[in-house]
């Protein structure tokens, strides 16, 4: 059957098909001319191969000769300018080319690891990397880390634990707060330069801020109210009773600071209680203080009327 | 499970697809066939037509050596095609084979010829220890290129090519480490400190498979005198190397078959030197180098560290 190419070639790449009678491309075999494989099926009676491989490792080799001694890059990756951050891509490239069929996890679900970054990684090979380029680690990592912790193998858990950081952050958790044997719980909120140390305890909603009854504190409502915003928005007040000793700062921002200890302690008796303190604003402590004065204003940001002349 | 022939008792559907897929027949010619031993585990034609099919993964982990190349296999991986006819090199005309379809197409009958010649050339670099630097910087020559570099024993870059790394090699290349090695490429330990007053090397070959966008690192081995080989198609300038491969370099496929070959001679020129070094034949000279641990290596070794300090240990 005539190919397509068949029209293009010259006559002498052509030989005619023996099937049908049109010319097809020949075969051409570029290693060896027509009279050099004549002359070779004549002298030996078949083609010449080349001998076999050297097995290095079944033959005893002489003790290295400093005579032959020549000096070549110690990593093929020389040339690139940055052979340590490459070996390591390629390397981590290999381990998840192996164990890409393992079962994964999802990215939430995985462990959270805190990978080092761009410049912890620059001391420790030592090269001039750019972010960018340490993304491309980054990526891979954060894939094989998908992997199943389960079925980890230990040989990329050992690469792993090359590039993540010293110390973990994550393996620093806050102590959980406990209960005392008087089923007391205790929280402390700040706000502005008010400092508030709560108690909630099982009780009837009996409030004592300083030793003193919540009306007496704090002449405005909305301050009593926002005092106790962490039991009145989840609907506790009538559960728990307050002891508070607050100092600092004036009335909103000891009510404020109330809030936020009330709620802490009141995670301790009810933790499944944080998404809803969360949407009420009471876990949040507000970082706001009061702006100090400067050079050239009459107040924080206030200036003197600006004059023409 | 299918019904199928063949000593498959237990076999699940995947398990003869992993059979079937690491014994790869060594058939270079059209792509892959079923070896014998995998044909008498699963059967010799479980569906023919998976037979005579093209593996792309082939030419990278089992690319053909240069005697087994023919002009069929070039066909099929794309070596003839050029660019349009527009954007063409008046310098290649001598390469091209003719028009169609508004593209230049190369006589693959020189492109053998110029391919046996630049695999003639890396045996012969590997034969003699030479350094060969692999060159494949665009998307998907990364993994031909680094097993090229490891059969002929050289070194790969997938990257961008840092301008002034061979003229400025003290720079550039300064603080990336360099080993001794005996006629065997075994390591000889005990040069530590004389490797560190060595100035950065130089490659004894380049093989660039996209010369288009190397130009600079191709003009900085012409200024070194280091020869050059690279894939050069119907729009690229040929002068630009030493040793022009004209053929298709646009495609993944084409790339990978000739870096293939190219990464074969180099592993036959390099089998080649272990064998002659067997029997004592050496076709390189050393490199000037003090035997480790010697009276006149302990006065150069505290020369070095005064001129050039303990910089370039540490930071590495």
């Amino acid at each position: 059957m005539a190919t397509k190419l068949s029209g293009a070639l010259p006559y002498r790449l052509l030989k005619r098909c023996p099937h049908c009678d049109s010319h097809v491309p020949r075969r051409s075999q570029i290693s060896l001319s027509r009279q050099r494989r004549q002359k070779l099926s004549t002298s030996q009676g078949k083609l010449a191969v080349a001998a076999p491989e050297i097995d290095l490792s079944t033959i005893e080799l002489k003790p290295p000769n400093p005579t032959h001694a020549r000096i070549v890059p110690a990593s093929p990756s020389y040339f690139t300018g940055r052979p340590l951050y490459i070996d390591n891509l390629l390397s981590l490239q290999s381990l998840l080319r192996k164990y890409q069929t393992l079962p994964t996890v999802e990215p939430g679900l995985a462990p959270r690891v805190a990978w080092k970054t761009v410049s912890q990684y620059r001391l420790v090979v030592g090269e001039p990397v750019r972010p960018s380029k340490y993304t491309f680690v980054l990526r891979i990592l954060k894939r094989l880390n998908q992997i199943h912790p389960e079925l980890v193998p230990p040989e990329l858990q050992d690469e792993l634990q090359i590039y993540k950081r010293d110390v973990d952050p994550f393996a620093n958790r806050p102590t959980p707060g406990v209960i005392d044997e008087f089923g007391r719980s205790y929280g402390v909120g700040r706000r502005k330069s008010s400092s508030a140390k709560v108690y909630l305890v099982q009780g009837t909603g009996e409030v004592l801020i300083n030793g003193k009854s919540i009306t007496t504190v704090f002449g405005r409502i909305h301050d009593r109210e926002s005092a106790l915003w962490a039991l009145k928005a989840t609907g506790r007040i009538d559960k728990y009773n307050v002891w508070a000793l607050v100092t600092g700062g004036g009335t909103t921002g000891q009510a404020e600071a109330i809030t936020l200890g009330a709620a802490k302690a009141l995670m301790v008796h009810e933790p499944a209680l944080k998404p809803a303190l969360r949407r009420a604003g009471c876990i949040t402590r507000d970082p706001r203080r009061v702006e100090r004065k400067k050079p050239g204003h009459v107040k924080a940001r206030k200036m003197p009327t600006w004059v023409k002349r | 499970m299918n019904p199928v022939k063949g000593k498959i008792a237990g076999l699940t559907r995947a398990q003869i697809y992993e059979i079937r897929r690491r014994h790869i027949h060594k058939d270079r010619e059209i792509g892959t066939r079923l070896s014998a031993e995998a044909a008498q585990i699963i059967g010799p034609d479980i569906n023919p037509a998976l037979n005579d099919v093209y593996r792309p993964q082939s030419l990278v982990d089992d690319p053909p050596k240069p005697e087994d190349v023919t002009l069929e296999m070039l066909l099929a991986a794309q070596c003839h095609l050029g660019q349009h006819t527009s954007l063409w090199n008046p310098m290649n005309s001598r390469y091209i084979f003719g028009v169609r379809q508004g593209i230049h197409v190369i006589s693959l009958e020189i492109t053998a010829a110029h391919l046996r010649r630049a695999c003639r050339v890396v045996q012969g670099v590997t034969e003699r220890g030479g350094l060969i630097l692999f060159v494949g910087t665009r998307v998907g020559q990364q993994r031909c290129v680094i097993e090229a570099a490891k059969r002929a024993g050289g070194c790969h870059l997938f990257e961008r090519w840092t301008p002034g790394a061979l003229t400025n090699g003290l720079q550039i290349l300064g603080s990336c480490k360099l080993k001794v090695v005996d006629e065997f490429d075994r390591e000889m330990p005990g040069y530590g400190d004389q490797l560190k007053a060595m100035p950065s090397l130089k490659p004894d070959l380049v093989v660039c498979l996209n010369p288009v966008e190397n130009w600079v690192l191709l003009h900085e081995c012409s200024m070194n005198a280091i020869p050059t080989i690279g894939i050069v198609d119907t729009d690229a300038n040929p002068t630009w190397v030493t040793y022009p491969i004209p053929a298709n370099d646009d495609s993944m496929r084409s790339v990978q078959l000739i870096a293939g070959v190219l990464g074969r001679a180099g592993q036959e020129g390099r089998a080649e030197r272990f064998r002659m070094a067997v029997s004592g034949e050496v076709l390189f000279s050393a490199s000037k180098l003090e035997p480790p641990g010697t009276t006149a290596n302990m006065a150069t070794r505290g020369a070095a560290q005064e001129v050039h300090g303990n910089a370039a240990g540490d930071a590495g």
